[in-house]
Order: structure tokens, then sequence, then C-alpha cells
């Protein structure tokens, strides 16, 4: 599909749309006039689309160092009247929690609203935390879509909410509803406005004690408010499924498709409360609701917010009915839910016996299918580096080190024969952890972490480490791009979001400038040179950086059909003498076993060379 | 439930997601409703990757287990790995031509005998359509497009409420321009080849 279609579409066309890319059309709807974003999954998409069509919809994107900084444009923007949007990854809020927490005291004067794309069951994360408690800490209205059509229009009417109230929306959708692509009718677009005013306020704009105590108190007068609108919102609706239903199901989100699936896999009959506007709840419209049916179940994936907040007020409202939540269901407060575990959990509470067709037809494969976890691709210049670091931890006998890894493809670098991850926590996390590990333990240290990471949430933990005078070998793995998400811009890069000229930031420079005691740039494709590198490394005093620059073998690849060079390595039957030298250093997937010989898959191979270099006896060679 | 519900399954990098497309895209042209689940970020890296599609009246994309339609597999592994979505009159469409896991070579879990994978297959289900959708693709000169090689054979077995007419103006509108030819091509062979094994 041609992403100008988000931009070009008329009201009342259709279009069948991914999540993300129906966001970006409602955003546009809305009349945005800047966004700003730091990419992550499940969020990454709203970025792909919106650095294509931005120039084309009069909008101002870009892709800030992290969360925080595309908060802050967003915030900065919106106080000068520009309806104003940044998206992100539910981790992501956590970077940009702390100006997040003082926008919900500061408010907003134009439309702001903020995404968080949650990821329950880790599809692409370090955790499933569950940012519905963001809007309750902050303090700020939540939104939470079920489908393509509603994350368009909610999204739209999240931008009006905000301004109606004078504070951000927090806008909640989950990796399922991100990436569902479903039919979305369009609506029309408002004209998008890039420019505005800022008037100085300093009262209403600058938390000094004096002010941020009136603040509070604002801001908990427009929850009060916020509370008032959900109460009526068009968000939230009611679903009768059958005939006189009795039991109430109050649920959100993709729980929502969740229980309307299983209802009808059931035939079973349900009154369903709907919730769009999602936070503060609509208490008065929950108890109204809860009069009309015998009991009320809450359906909800992860913590059981709902389903408290509804069994508090209810006590205080003396209110007969019972609510029966995720105990009395037996619904996890871990992990994605899914048709099957909601009809199972309803089933069982509804008196239905529902059969398991799979279970009782067909049967899986008897004994365990070789696993295929996600790896680093055939060509990826991550191979070789991590090939260079454990060739010179053997060649020094080093006593195994220890490996702080971070965010980003080379965290892949966990798997054998590298076994380079022994400790992660978030973005940047790596040079921290080292520092720890540096202090707390005798064996060497190492880091590793991605250019787009460095620029990320790299910087202080490096002047930290220089300055606290840690020893550490920290590699910067800089493929010239932010790969994991689908190759987006980054300050190390010389071009911006959309592909325009920009100032690159040269890594190397930076770390110089900081006091690294040793800095090398290697390219990972030349295994004996990256070796002899990290052996140096491995010996110096202080914070020793080696800065492994090889562009992502996957935007190599596209250049390379373009100018139709295209190499590929197989492996010389005849003299291979099935040592597996180059499985075992390499474990590339382009390479596997038949009749105790190396065999290079010619579909795979990317032409790499790494595993050449560790043949023992060249027998790897350029396939003629 | 009255909805077709089509699981794709295969590794990363296979085009799993732009043949579900055309197929979901065809299926709106037709006046259906589809909702689709795609895989995005760190699975996509040579891993099993899965996407669902369902056509009919239903909220959530995600196939319960035991209820797919058709089944797709683009690897002969991963086609079993998604038996868990299929009742014994599931049909199978699969390729036969394997990727055998870098864990596998590194003394992991042996990859099976793929003969044994696809008599397991017909041991459970009624219609296995076993197509050597990669041979074939690379027999037409363009390897690439043994995802839509094997749209064809799956579209042969009479389960997609989907006709050839619209699948072909599905991939003549959405395929670059200079691709048109070699897709109908792969599509008319992936038709041809599609045999019940
Ligand atoms: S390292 Fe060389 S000789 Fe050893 S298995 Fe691989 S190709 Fe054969
Ligand atoms: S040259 Fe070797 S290591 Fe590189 S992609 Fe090909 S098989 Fe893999």
């Amino acid at each position: 599909m041609d992403k100008h279609v988000i931009v070009e579409g008329v009201g009342g066309s259709r279009e069948l749309l991914l999540g993300n890319e129906a966001a970006v059309r409602g955003a546009l709807e809305a009349g945005i006039g800047v966004a700003a974003s730091y990419p992550g999954t499940p969020s990454s998409e709203i970025g792909d689309v919106l650095s294509t069509i931005a120039g084309a919809a009069g909008v101002y994107f870009e892709y800030s160092a992290n969360e925080k900084v595309a908060l802050e444009v967003a915030a900065a923007a919106a106080a000068c009247g520009v309806r104003s949007f940044t998206f992100m990854k539910h981790v992501g809020l956590n970077v940009a929690a702390d100006s997040f927490m003082t926008t919900a005291y500061i408010g907003t004067k134009a439309g702001f609203v903020i995404l968080t794309a949650d990821d329950p069951s880790t599809h692409s994360s370090q955790n499933e935390q569950d940012n519905r408690y963001y809007a309750r800490l902050a303090g700020v209205p939540l939104v939470e879509p079920s489908n393509p059509q509603e994350v368009k229009d909610f999204m739209v009417a999240s931008f009006d909410i905000s301004e109606q109230l004078g504070m951000p929306v927090l806008f909640r959708t989950t990796t399922r509803i991100s990436h569902m692509r479903a039919d979305v009718v369009f609506g029309d677009r408002r004209p998008a406005v890039a420019k505005g005013e800022f008037v100085k306020d300093a009262k209403a704009y600058v938390p000094v004690p004096a002010n941020s105590l009136r603040m509070h108190v604002q801001l908990l007068a427009r929850m009060d408010e916020a509370r008032r609108l959900s109460e009526t919102s068009g968000l939230t609706r009611v679903v009768d499924i059958g005939q006189q239903p009795t039991i109430g199901i109050v649920t959100a989100g993709s729980a929502f498709n969740y229980v309307m699936d299983a209802l009808e896999q059931m035939g079973a009959s349900a009154r369903i409360l709907k919730l769009g506007f999602t936070y503060p709840l609509p208490l008065d419209r929950i108890r109204e609701f809860a009069g009309t049916v015998e009991q009320l179940l809450v359906v909800e994936e992860l913590e059981p917010l709902m389903e408290q907040e509804i069994k508090a007020d209810f006590l205080s409202h003396r209110i007969a009915t019972p609510v029966l939540g995720k105990e009395d269901l037996q619904i996890s407060r871990a992990h994605e839910l899914n048709v099957d575990i909601v009809t199972k959990c309803l089933g069982r509470h509804f008196g239905i016996a529902v059969t398991d067709a799979a279970a009782a037809t067909v049967k899986a494969w008897p004994s365990p299918l070789p696993l295929r976890p996600p790896v680093l691709c055939a060509g990826c210049p991550h191979r070789g580096t991590y090939m260079a670091v454990r060739r010179a931890i053997r060649e020094l006998a080093l006593p195994e080190p220890i490996f702080a890894s971070d965010i980003g493809c080379y965290t892949l670098g966990i798997s054998a024969p590298f076994s380079a991850a022994d400790y992660l926590l978030s973005m940047g996390s790596s040079i921290g952890i080292a520092a720890g590990f540096d202090v707390a333990q005798d064996r060497r240290v190492f880091a590793f972490i991605g250019d787009s990471t460095f620029f990320h949430a790299g910087l202080s933990p490096l002047a930290s480490a220089v300055h606290n005078k840690h020893r550490m070998v920290v590699t910067i793995l800089d493929n010239r791009t932010t790969a994991m998400t689908g190759h987006q811009s980054n300050p190390s890069m010389l071009t911006g979001a959309a592909g325009e000229p920009a100032p690159a930031i040269s890594i190397e420079a930076v770390v110089k400038a900081m006091g690294a005691s040793f800095v090398r740039t290697i390219n990972p494709y030349r295994v004996e040179d990256a070796t002899a590198a990290y052996r140096e490394a491995i010996q110096a005093d202080g914070v020793a950086i080696i800065v492994a620059k090889q562009i992502c073998s996957l935007l190599l690849d596209r250049a390379k059909r373009a100018k139709g060079v295209w190499q590929t390595f197989r492996v010389d039957a005849e003299r291979c003498t099935g040592c597996l030298t180059c499985i075992h250093e390499a474990a590339c997937p382009a390479m596997y076993v038949a009749q105790g010989h190396a065999v290079i898959n010619q579909d795979l191979c990317d032409g790499c060379s790494v595993c050449s270099q560790v043949c023992p006896e060249h027998v790897i060679e350029v396939k003629r | 439930m009255t909805s077709v519900n089509i699981f794709f399954a295969g590794v990363g990098g296979q085009g799993i997601i732009t043949g579900a497309s055309l197929l979901a895209r065809a299926a709106v042209a037709l006046g259906m409703k589809a909702v689709m689940s795609e895989v995005h970020g760190m699975a996509q890296r040579g891993g099993s990757v899965v996407c669902e599609l369902r056509l009919g009246n239903v909220q959530s994309p995600m196939i319960p287990d035991g209820q797919a339609s058709i089944i797709i597999g683009f690897e002969p592994v991963e086609t079993v790995r998604s038996l868990r979505k299929a009742h014994s009159t599931t049909v199978i469409v699969t390729e036969t031509r394997p990727i055998v896991p870098v864990s596998v070579s590194l003394g992991g879990t042996p990859y099976p005998e793929v003969a044994d994978l696809l008599a397991y297959l017909r041991s459970q289900v009624a219609d296995v359509y076993a197509v050597a959708a990669a041979d074939i693709a690379e027999g037409l000169g363009m390897p690439q497009s043994a995802n839509v090689v094997l749209l064809g054979a799956a579209l042969a077995t009479g389960v997609l409420p989907l006709s050839r007419e619209i699948l072909e103006q599905t991939i003549a509108a959405t395929v670059p321009a200079k691709t048109v030819d070699a897709n109908m091509r792969a599509l008319a062979a992936g038709i041809a080849g599609s045999r019940r094994s």
C-alpha cells in the first residue's frame, strides 16, 4: 500500500489499515502540526508512516534522540497552540516519565496526545508493564481503542478531549491493536496547523514550588472534569449480545474483542459495557449499568485496575451487585489474553462446556520440534564483532568476562556460541551496569550498545563511567541505523527522519571528548583485525571503546541489489573436513550440516565472508 | 462461527505478511470483513513467525486453537508447529523445502525428515497439499515469489472464499509494476502445482 493514501484519502473512503497506520490518519484528521517519537515496537510503524508523509501532510515530524526529548518537543509545540502528538512503546514512557509527570501539572493549550503502545506477552520487549498505571500516577485521562477503526476515531476524539480539559491525553494501544489490520473508514481532515504562538506566562509554565502547589490543585480539578466527560463519553458504549442477558461484562481494548468472540463461540448472552474512555472510570455509569444485570464481570488484560476501582466504589456506595474479576474468573495477571483463554474462563463461569476442537482430533508432533528463536541475520555485522570478542578472550586466556548488554538487534548475541549477554535492564543500561560489575567483582567487564541506543541513553552513563574511573570494554555497535525497529534515523546518521540531509555526530569524537582511554574503530567483517583490536582493548585501563562500524546488512542488501552486485559463499564439500569450526564460531542461519559437512544455503547467504575467515582449511569460497 | 480462518506460519523474512495482506485486500475488495494480525519487531529476525487472517464477522484477528480453516505453511517444521490451530477438516498447504534453524547445527533438537513431517500432517488432517513452492519460484527465475506460489496453491484448494480474478486484480494493484507479470506467473504456477498428497 502506498502510505500517501493515509494523507490523500478523502472523508468516507476506506482502506485496510494497520492500527498504527490508523493512528496516523486519526492524528492527521485532528489537524496535528507537530509530531515526535523515538522508535519502539509495537509503535514503530506510526513513525515509519509519518516520516514518509509528514512533508505532504504539512506536519513537522522528527525522530528525537529518545522518548523524553520527543515528549518535550510535543509538549512545547502544544503550548504554542499547535496540536501535537508523541508516541512510544510502553517502556519508552518510563524514559519520558520525568517530563510526562509534569505535563499533567502544566497542562496544555492545544490538543496533546501521548500514545503508549504496550506489549503484553513481551513480543518485542523486556517487560509487560501495564501503562494504564501511568494515567493514574500522573493524573491524565486515558483512552483505549479495540481495533484500527477505533484507533482512528478515538485519536480524533482524544485531541478534542485534551483541548477541552487543557491537559494531555494518554492513548493506550497494545501489540494486538497496533498490529491488527482491518478496514478503516476515513473522516475529513482538519487542516494541519504547524505554527502557533507562545504567550509567556511563567505562573502557568514554570513549576517552581509556589506554582506547582497551585498546579496540583488545578490538576485535581481538571481530573474531576475529566471524570464528568468520561461519564457521558461516546467512546464508551453498551453492547447487548443474545437474549435477555443477566450477566454484565465491563471490558476494554483487546479484551473486548476476545469477550465478543468468546460469547459468539459459546452462544451465550451478556450485556457488555465497552469502555473507550477508561480513566477516570465512569463510575456512575458503571453503577447504573450494574443495576440492569445480576452480576458484573470485569475482563481486562494484565492488572486488575478497573476491577479494583469498581469493587471499591461498589463497596462505598453499598451496591449489592457482585463484581467478579481476575481471581474469581481465574484470569491471569500475566501475559496477554486471547479468545481461547477468555472462552475458557467465561465458559467455566457460565457453566458452558467448551470443547477443545484441536485436542479432540489433532495431536501435536509427538517429540520436541527444533526451536527457531530470532537470530542475528545472515550477513549481520554484529556476528563478526561477537566472533572477534570470543576469539580475543580465548587468545588471551581471559577468565570468562561479564557481558552487560543493551536493547537492539545485538541483544541476540545472547545465543550460543556468542553467549554475550549476561545482564540487561533497559535502553542505555549496559554502561551503568558494567560500572557496577566493575566495582563489585573481579572479572573483566564488557558493555555492548548500539549507535541509536548510545545517543538515546548511553551518553550520561559513559560520562559517569569515565569520571568514576571504571575499567571496562565498551563496544558501540554502529550499524548506521536503528535496525531492530525498522531502520529509522538517529543522531549518528547523515540523514534525518525523512531521509533529508542532517548533521551526523561522530561517535568517535564524542567518546574521545568524554575521555575514553582507548578508542578504536573496527570493521567487523574483518575478523582478524577486529580480534587484534579487542586484544588491545582488553589490556587497556579505564574505559576502552571499540566502535564496530558496518552498515546493517539488510540496508547493504538493498544497495547491493540496486547495484546488481551480489555474491554468496559456498563450501567445497570435497575439501571440507567437517570440523564445523565455521558453524561453531559464526552460527550463521545460512549454514547447516549435511553428511558431516558444512553447507551454505544459497538462498540465505549474504556474502559477508566471516565464516570463510575462520575455516582452518580455507575451503569456504566465493561461489563462481 | 461463520468466519474463514487463515493461519500463516513460516520464518521471518519469507514474505508472509505480504502474502497475507494480498488475501485480506482481495477479501475486502469482495465486500468481506477482514481482520488480520501481523508480527513486527524482534520475531522477524529469522525466528518462527505467524500471521492470522479472519474473514467474516469476528472481532479478534487471532484464531482460536483448532479453528483454522486453512493453514498455509511456508516451511515444513513451522507447518507442523501450527497444528494446534488445526482440526481434522483443516486444509493444510505446505512448502516442502526446509529451512534448518542454526540451533540444529549447534547440537540442538535435530530437524526431522521432511517426509516424516508430511506423513504426520496427513495422519492428522484429511487434506494436505505439499508444494515445492521455492523450487517452482526458482524455476520461474523469481525466487522471491515463493509466497505467491503458495497463495496460488492455497487458492486452488477451494477453501478461500476468493476467485482467481480478484486475487489477480489485487496483486496487479499492489505489487510494484515491474513485478506484476512475474507474480501472475507465480500465482498460475501455484494453482497448477497444487495437488493433494
Ligand atoms: S570450518 Fe571449513 S573445514 Fe570445517 S566444517 Fe566449516 S567449511 Fe568444513
Ligand atoms: S558468508 Fe558465511 S557467515 Fe556470511 S552470510 Fe554467508 S554463510 Fe553466513
